[in-house]
């Protein structure tokens, strides 16, 4: 605030005082700025009317402060301090027993729904994410065979020649137990269907794939 | 050293501080936090002033139980106590606490006047209580008589700005009127006590 603004604030305040009762009030209170102060001075200097008002102004508020201060001295308070000060703390230990509710309602009035919404909240966007995230793994646990997976039985780290080996002696074992050997090519890539028809025998399914 | 004492320097001494020199805000924020002993240095601070402006305007015999009242009051409700932003700090609450518990209890009495008074039962104050007899000048007297004369919220008014020493802008907000309606008030009740003085 610059000091331009500042005087105009302080004889704002004088300014705001309706008539010469209210200036010359606050004037013997002491209540106003130095600046207004100053102003009301030179106006009782100035005007021998004001003066005698505020000097009335100023007897009557003496005498009414002696009076109390003579009124208190002869009245005793109804109450000893010790008393009253005993009660104000018994109120006080209910007050903290109760858990002090006021002092913590500005908390409560900070929260915009009900406490248990944000844990059900929490719960929540963490339930969604977990779904968010499973939803957009890859299918592991899909169809066993895919159409472009081999069967189980084969083993991607086999030539196709250790395949045709191992497809013939478990063909082989088939036969002995058919009692008649089955032609087989030669090549590992030749042998799938073979291999299908071979195990969907031992299995009993129809298809494999 | 007066228990006031004792207790006050319980509070204080840990912070190396005078009892005098804990300002009531402090205080407050100890009590807020659940100090007791914050509290009761505050109502030992406030007692006298607090009493006796009880007493000017609600009668010795109510005077205790209105203090007790304002007490819980303000325990009630010092959350939302700002000491900031309450012009006046914590006194000029406690003592608008205090005016309006003393207000309550007026209406509440002068609808019960109202009501005995229909059947001539009507109790004036008990001015004849010997504590409360001025046995002074009798321009002491006059001046009393003057002062039960006066309308309520003149009475009021003089009684706010000699016990709580609140600054007339402060009077103001505890009674919620502007400043010039109250020193208005202030001044009527000066020039109504001096004319009746005069009589």
């Amino acid at each position: 605030m610059t000091s331009d603004e500042t005087e105009a604030r302080v004889a704002s305040q004088l300014q705001q005082l309706e008539n010469n009762e209210a200036i010359l009030l606050m004037y013997l209170a002491g209540e106003l700025s130095g600046e207004d102060r100053a102003e009301v001075e030179q106006l009782l200097a100035s005007d021998a009317g004001l003066r005698e008002e505020a000097a009335r102004l100023s007897d009557v508020q003496g005498k009414v402060s002696q009076w109390l201060a003579h009124s208190d001295g002869s009245l005793p308070l109804v109450v000893s301090e010790a008393v009253a000060v005993r009660n104000v703390l018994r109120a006080a230990r209910e007050w903290k027993l109760r858990g002090m509710p006021a002092a913590r309602e500005p908390v409560k009035s900070k929260l915009l729904f009900p406490w248990w919404a944000y844990p059900s909240s929490a719960a929540a966007a963490i339930l969604l994410c977990f779904l968010v995230w499973w939803g957009a793994q890859p299918d592991r646990n899909g169809p066993y065979l895919a159409v472009d997976t081999p069967p189980r039985v084969v083993d991607d780290r086999l030539t196709p020649d250790e395949m045709a080996d191992r497809l013939q002696a478990s063909i082989d074992l088939l036969d002995v137990a058919d009692g008649e050997p089955l032609a087989v090519s030669q090549s590992g890539e030749d042998l799938w269907s073979s291999f299908a028809v071979a195990e969907s025998e031992v299995t009993g399914q129809d298809e494999i794939r | 050293m007066t228990a006031e004492a004792n207790l006050s320097t319980d509070v204080t001494t840990a912070r190396g501080e005078e009892p005098g020199d804990v300002s009531d805000e402090a205080l407050v924020a100890r009590l807020k936090g659940g100090d007791i002993d914050a509290g009761e240095v505050l109502a030992r601070r406030y007692f006298e002033p607090l009493m006796r402006y009880l007493q000017r305007l609600a009668g010795q015999q109510t005077a205790e139980e209105l203090h007790q009242q304002t007490w819980v009051s303000v325990l009630d409700h010092l959350g939302k106590f700002e000491a900031a932003a309450a012009a006046g700090g914590f006194k000029a609450w406690l003592f608008r606490i205090a005016t309006n518990k003393a207000n309550d209890h007026w209406r509440s009495r002068s609808r019960e006047r109202t009501a005995k008074e229909g059947l001539k039962l009507v109790k004036e104050e008990p001015l004849s209580d010997a504590s409360f007899r001025l046995e002074g000048a009798e321009e002491e007297q006059k001046l009393k008589r003057a002062m039960e004369r006066l309308p309520e919220n003149q009475r009021q008014i003089l009684m706010l700005r000699y016990y709580s020493d609140l600054k007339f802008v402060e009077i103001a907000q505890v009674l919620g009127c502007p400043l010039n309606t109250a020193l208005g008030r202030v001044h009527k009740a000066l020039i109504k006590l001096r004319q009746m003085m005069d009589e």
